[in-house]
C-alpha cells in the first residue's frame, strides 16, 4: 500500500550536506498502522514530508497505494495535491479563518473533482459525526479546544477518503490525559476504516500503545523495526534499547553453550545462562555482550535458600517511591540493577535475591 | 529571508529539470512576478549602458568620455562633496532625533505615548518637496517668517536660511526621523529589560547601562537605520531641488542629472552620457550602503538573547527627567509638523506670501483655494493622483504578494536570488528610475505610445515601492504558520486556491497597510513624475511643483494642504479599514 525504497535527503548549510535521511525503506501494508519513533531531528518528520510532497528527496522511490509518486530514476515527483494523502499536522494547521464547516469541507471544495453543494454537505457532516464534532460544525476554527481541533484536522484528513493518512506528532499538543484519550480514539477509527497509516512521534509510550509496527530512527537511518512487544523486550541495539525506556545493561563475556544447550554469559556478578528458546537465534555465542533486561521484569525474592539459575544476591541500595511504584537501585558486586516494583517488602540496606527471568534476557553485541 | 542561499549544488540535466517542474508548478507567482524581475537589473544596466553611449542611444560607437567628465573640478569638489555632506548631515541629523525619541516611546513610562507614535507618523504623509517649501518659506533672510519674527524682538538682522547644505540636511533630516523611529523600534521592543535590571543588580548606574548594555545590543539595528537613510538622502532629488536655490548653486548628483536630462535654459543638447554617470555615483554608494544594511540586519538576528527565553519589556522610569523628554519629544513635532503645517496654513491664506504682521492678518482670504485648481489646468491632475493611488497599490501588492509567496513558501531554487534582486531595487534612486523610463519610453516610442502617459507613472512608481512593500508581505508570510498553506497543498487545492483562500484571507491587514504605504508614497511622489510628466499626465504633485516654481506660493501652499488632508483621509479610512478585520489574523495562529 505504502513503500518507501532507498529514501535519501540531506539539507545544505552553506556547502556542506547534512544527511537528514540516509537510505531508508519500509513498506506497510493495508490497513496497518506504522509509526516513526525517533527523539526530534532524527530524519522521521522528513521523511513524512517526502511521502506527502511537501519535500523532495535527493533519491530513492515512494509508491501509495499501487502508483509511483516519486523516483529519482524514473523521473517522477508527483506534487502534493496529485498524491491523495491526508495528513494531520502537529500544528493541526487548521485555516483561522473558517468554520469548523469550511475546513472539512475546503478538500472537496477546491479538489479535483466536481461534488455537488449537497454531497459536500452530507460528507463533511458524516466526518464531524465520526470524530464526534457534529455540533461544532459553525464554530470558527480558533474557537476550539486543543483535543477539538485535533480531531476536526482527522475529519479533514479522512473526508476525501485519501489512500494513506499521515499523522504528524498527531498528540503531542494536548495534555498527558486527553493524549490518552484521543490515542484510543484515533486507533479505534482508524482501524474501523481500515486506512494505511503512517505516523511520526517522539514519545515511546505513544508509539508502543497506538502501532502495529515501529520503526526506531536515528540520525536518519532505521535501527530497528518490528511490533512493539519485540521491539520493547528484545532490542538489538543500545540506542534502540535505551529510546523506548529505562533499561538495565550489564556487560558480560559470551561463553560459548553449556551441557544443556544453554549460552553462558559470564557478568561481574556470576554466569547468567541462557536457554535457546529465549535468545534470538543469530545470537553470538562467543564475544563481549551486552546482557539487558528492563526494570519491571526483574524479580526480587526475600534472601532464603540456595540460590536458583540466574539467580543473584544483592544490597538494596535506594527506594524511590513513584506513586503507583517504587524504584530500587540493588547492588549485585560492582553492577547496579534497578528494579521497578508495585510493592517492596524491604528496606533499604536489607539483603535480598533478584532473579532474571530468562525469557525477558535480552542480549546485544558489545563493540570494541 | 535576505541572504537565504538557494542551493549550491552544480546544476547538472536533473537539476534543469526539476526547475521546470518547480517553474511549472508554481506558474502563476513566476508568471506575476517575473516582469519586474527582469525590469530592475535592467535598469540598472541600463543607467550603467547610458554611461558608454555617444551622444543619443541610437547613435553608434561606445565612448568612455563621460566617465573622464567626472575629474572636473566642479564634480570633484563641488557637486561629490555636497552629496556627501546632505547625506552624511540628514542621517546624523535623523539618527539624533529618531533613536532618542525611540527609546523614549518604546523604554519608558513617558505619558501618550502612543499619541506621540500617531504624530510621528503623521510627518511620514508630509512630503519632501512640502517640507522643503515649508521651511523656505519659514527660514530666508529675506521673508522667512522665524528671520523676521526673531529680527522684530532681538533688532538684529538674521542672516540663517534653509538654501545652504545644512538647511537642505536639516530638512531632510527632520523628514527622515520617522523612518528611523520606527526601524529602530522593533529593535527597542524585543530588547529584554532583564539585561538591563542584571546590570542594575550589578549596581551600575543608568546612564552607563544604557550606554554600555542597551546600546551595544541596539547597534545594529540603528546602523540598519542610519544606512537607509543615507541611502535616501544620497539620491534625493525634490529636497535639494527645491532649496539648492534651482539654478544649481548647491548642485548634488541627483539636481546635476536632472538638469543635464532637463536643463532649464533650453539647451539642444540633452547630456544622457553625464546624466548616466551621474546616475551611477548615485547607485554605486547606495548598493555599498545596502550591502552594510543586510549585513547589520543579519549580525541583529546574532542577538538571540534580545528576545530569548524569559522576555521582559520593563519601562524605565524617567523620575524628573520626564519633563526634558517631553520638551524632547515636542520640540521634535513642532519642527516637523506644526510649524510647517502653521505656515503651509499661512501662506495659502494669503495672495502674496507676507511674514506675520497685523496687517497681513488683515488681509487674510481663502482665495487660493478658489484657485489653484484653475492655475493647474483643472481638477485632472489631481484624479490621475488618485487613480495612481489606486492603481499602483493594488498591483504592488498583488506583485509583492507573488514574489514574498515564491521566496518564503516555495522551495525554488532561486528564490534567495529574486528576495535579492527585488531589495536591490531599493538601491536604484528614483531619479535614475525616472531617467531610465524617460529614455526607454522615448526609444520604444515608435512601437508603444508610453512616453507622457499616466501608465509610465505608474510603473515608476511600482518600481520604486515594489522593495518596500515586498519587506511588508515578506514579513506577513513568515508570520503565518507554513503549515496552514501546506494544508492547503495536502487538502489538493491547486496553489491559486492556496493563495486566494488560505493565505490573503490570512494576511489581508497587512496586504491592506501595504497598500497604503504604496499608495502614499505614489501620491507624495513628485522625482520621477517630473522626469515623465508631459502635456496629458500631469499628477497633483507635479502641479504643487509647478505653481510653486512660477512663483505662486499661496496657490502651491493651498494645493499642497489638500494633498496633506487626501493622504491623511486614506490613511485614516484604511487604518481603520485594516483594525475592523485584522482582529481574526492574531493570537495563537501567527
Amino acid at each position: 500500500m505504502l513503500s518507501i525504497k532507498a529514501l535519501e535527503k540531506s539539507y545544505w548549510d552553506g556547502d556542506r550536506p547534512i544527511p537528514a535521511v540516509r537510505s531508508v525503506s519500509f513498506d506497510v501494508g493495508r490497513g496497518e498502522i506504522y509509526t516513526l519513533l525517533g527523539p526530534s531531528g532524527c530524519g522521521k518528520t522528513t521523511i513524512i514530508r517526502c511521502l506527502a510532497g511537501l519535500e523532495t528527496p535527493d533519491g530513492g522511490e515512494i509508491w501509495l497505494g499501487g502508483r509511483q509518486v516519486f523516483s529519482t530514476l524514473a523521473d517522477v515527483n508527483l506534487p502534493a495535491m496529485d498524491r491523495n494523502v491526508g495528513m494531520v499536522f502537529q500544528s493541526y494547521a487548521l485555516w483561522p479563518h473558517m468554520t469548523v464547516f469550511e475546513n472539512v469541507a475546503f478538500p472537496m471544495r477546491y479538489g479535483p473533482e466536481k461534488i455537488s453543494r449537497s454531497t459536500v454537505r452530507t460528507r463533511v457532516m458524516a466526518a464531524l459525526e465520526m470524530v464526534q464534532m457534529q455540533e461544532f460544525a459553525d464554530r470558527p476554527a480558533p474557537m476550539l479546544s486543543g483535543g477539538q481541533q485535533q480531531r476536526v484536522a482527522l475529519a479533514r484528513a479522512l473526508v476525501y477518503e485519501p489512500d494513506v493518512l499521515l499523522l504528524d506528532e498527531p498528540l503531542s499538543n494536548l495534555d498527558a490525559r486527553l493524549r490518552v484519550q484521543t490515542r484510543s480514539l484515533l486507533r479505534s477509527l482508524v482501524k474501523r476504516l481500515e486506512i494505511t497509516t503512517l505516523c511520526v512521534t517522539h514519545d515511546q509510550e505513544e508509539a508502543l500503545a497506538f502501532s502495529d509496527r515501529i520503526a526506531v530512527i536515528r540520525n536518519g537511518r532505521i535501527l530497528q523495526a518490528g511490533p512493539p512487544k519485540a521491539i520493547y523486550e528484545k532490542p538489538n541495539d543500545i540506542d534502540v534499547a535505551n529510546f523506548l525506556g529505562e533499561m538495565n545493561f550489564f556487560p558480560a563475556r559470551a561463553d560459548g553453550l553449556d551441557e544443556a544447550g544453554r549460552l553462558r554469559l559470564c557478568t561481574r556478578f556470576g554466569t547468567i545462562l541462557l536457554g535457546s528458546g529465549a535468545r534470538a537465534p543469530q545470537a553470538e555465542t562467543s564475544g563481549q555482550v551486552w546482557v539487558t533486561i528492563r526494570p519491571h521484569h526483574v524479580v526480587v525474592k526475600a534472601c532464603a535458600g540456595t540460590p536458583s539459575p540466574n539467580c543473584f544476591e544483592g544490597r538494596v541500595e535506594a527506594i524511590e517511591f513513584l506513586g503507583s511504584r517504587r524504584r530500587c537501585s540493588i547492588g549485585i558486586g560492582t553492577e547496579t540493577c534497578t528494579v521497578e516494583l508495585s510493592e517492596v517488602g524491604f528496606n533499604e540496606g536489607s539483603t535480598v535475591l533478584i532473579e532474571f527471568p530468562e525469557q525477558h534476557l535480552g542480549v546485544i553485541v558489545r563493540e570494541a | 529571508m535576505i541572504g537565504t542561499a538557494p542551493g549550491r549544488r552544480i546544476p547538472g540535466a536533473r537539476t534543469l529539470g526539476r526547475l521546470a517542474d518547480q517553474l511549472r508548478q508554481h506558474w502563476l507567482p513566476v508568471a506575476v512576478s517575473a516582469p519586474m524581475l527582469v525590469v530592475v537589473p535592467l535598469l540598472v544596466v541600463f543607467t550603467l549602458y547610458m554611461t558608454f553611449v555617444q551622444g543619443l542611444p541610437t547613435e553608434p560607437g561606445y565612448t568612455i568620455r563621460h566617465w573622464l567628465e567626472v575629474r572636473r573640478p566642479y564634480l570633484l569638489f563641488t557637486v561629490i562633496p555636497n552629496t556627501l555632506i546632505l547625506a552624511f548631515g540628514s542621517a546624523l541629523i535623523s539618527l539624533a532625533f529618531g533613536v532618542p525619541l525611540s527609546w523614549l516611546i518604546n523604554r519608558t513610562r513617558l505619558n501618550f505615548r502612543s499619541l506621540a507614535v500617531v504624530c510621528i507618523g503623521l510627518v511620514v504623509i508630509v512630503p519632501g518637496f512640502v517640507q522643503a517649501m515649508a521651511w523656505q518659506m519659514l527660514v530666508n533672510p529675506t521673508s522667512g517668517i522665524l528671520n523676521k519674527s526673531i529680527e522684530s524682538f532681538t533688532h538684529h538682522t538674521v542672516d540663517i536660511t534653509v538654501n545652504s547644505l545644512l538647511g537642505m540636511a536639516w530638512v531632510l533630516g527632520l523628514a527622515l526621523t520617522p523612518a528611523v523611529f520606527f526601524m529602530v523600534s522593533g529593535a527597542m521592543r524585543s530588547l529584554n529589560s532583564e539585561l538591563s535590571e542584571a546590570a542594575a543588580v550589578a549596581r551600575i548606574s543608568g546612564m552607563r547601562t544604557v550606554l554600555q548594555i542597551e546600546l551595544p545590543l541596539l547597534w545594529p539595528a540603528i546602523l540598519g537605520a542610519g544606512l537607509y537613510t543615507f541611502m535616501t538622502a544620497i539620491a534625493i532629488f525634490e529636497v535639494p531641488a527645491m532649496l539648492g536655490g534651482g539654478g544649481g548653486k548647491l548642485g548634488v548628483l541627483s539636481t546635476e542629472l536632472f538638469y543635464a536630462v532637463q536643463p532649464i535654459t533650453p539647451v539642444p543638447e540633452i547630456d544622457y552620457g553625464a546624466a548616466g554617470v551621474y546616475g551611477s555615483l548615485i547607485m554605486v554608494p547606495s548598493f555599498f550602503a545596502m550591502y552594510f544594511y543586510l549585513r547589520a540586519l543579519g549580525s541583529f538576528h546574532g542577538y538571540a538573547v534580545v528576545t530569548g527565553r524569559g522576555y521582559a519589556s520593563r519601562p524605565t522610569d524617567l523620575g524628573r527627567a520626564k519633563y526634558l523628554a517631553i520638551g524632547f519629544l515636542w520640540l521634535y513635532l513642532v519642527l516637523a509638523l506644526v510649524l510647517p503645517l502653521l505656515v503651509l496654513i499661512w501662506a495659502s491664506l494669503q495672495v502674496n506670501f507676507q511674514p506675520l504682521s497685523t496687517e497681513t492678518i488683515s488681509n487674510l482670504t481663502l482665495r487660493n483655494f478658489a484657485q489653484f485648481f484653475p492655475a493647474m489646468g483643472g481638477w485632472r491632475p489631481l484624479l490621475h493622483t488618485m487613480a495612481l493611488m489606486a492603481t499602483v497599490s493594488v498591483a504592488v501588492m498583488l506583485v509583492s504578494f507573488m514574489i514574498s509567496w515564491l521566496v518564503i513558501r516555495t522551495k525554488l531554487r532561486f528564490r534567495g536570488a529574486i528576495d535579492v534582486t527585488v531589495f536591490s531595487s531599493h538601491a536604484i534612486p528614483a531619479i535614475a528610475i525616472g531617467f531610465d523610463l524617460y529614455l526607454a519610453a522615448l526609444s520604444l516610442g515608435r512601437w508603444i505610445p508610453l512616453a507622457g502617459t499616466l501608465l509610465v507613472i505608474g510603473f515608476a512608481h511600482a518600481i520604486a515601492t515594489l522593495a518596500p512593500a515586498t519587506r511588508i508581505t515578506n514579513a506577513a508570510l513568515l508570520q503565518i504558520h507554513p503549515q496552514l498553506a501546506e494544508a492547503a497543498q495536502i487538502c489538493r487545492a491547486r496553489e491559486s486556491i492556496a493563495m486566494s483562500k488560505v493565505m490573503v484571507p490570512l494576511i489581508k491587514s497587512s496586504l491592506l497597510y501595504g497598500g497604503l504605504w504604496t499608495a502614499l508614497l505614489s501620491a507624495r511622489e513628485v522625482t520621477m513624475a517630473l522626469f515623465l510628466v508631459g502635456r496629458d499626465n500631469v499628477v497633483f504633485s507635479v502641479g504643487i511643483w509647478e505653481l510653486w516654481r512660477t512663483g505662486s506660493q499661496g496657490l502651491a501652499a493651498s494645493a499642497a494642504l489638500l494633498l496633506l488632508a487626501i493622504i491623511g483621509a486614506v490613511a485614516a479610512i484604511t487604518m481603520g479599514l485594516a483594525k475592523r478585520i485584522g482582529g481574526e489574523a492574531n493570537g495563537i495562529w501567527i
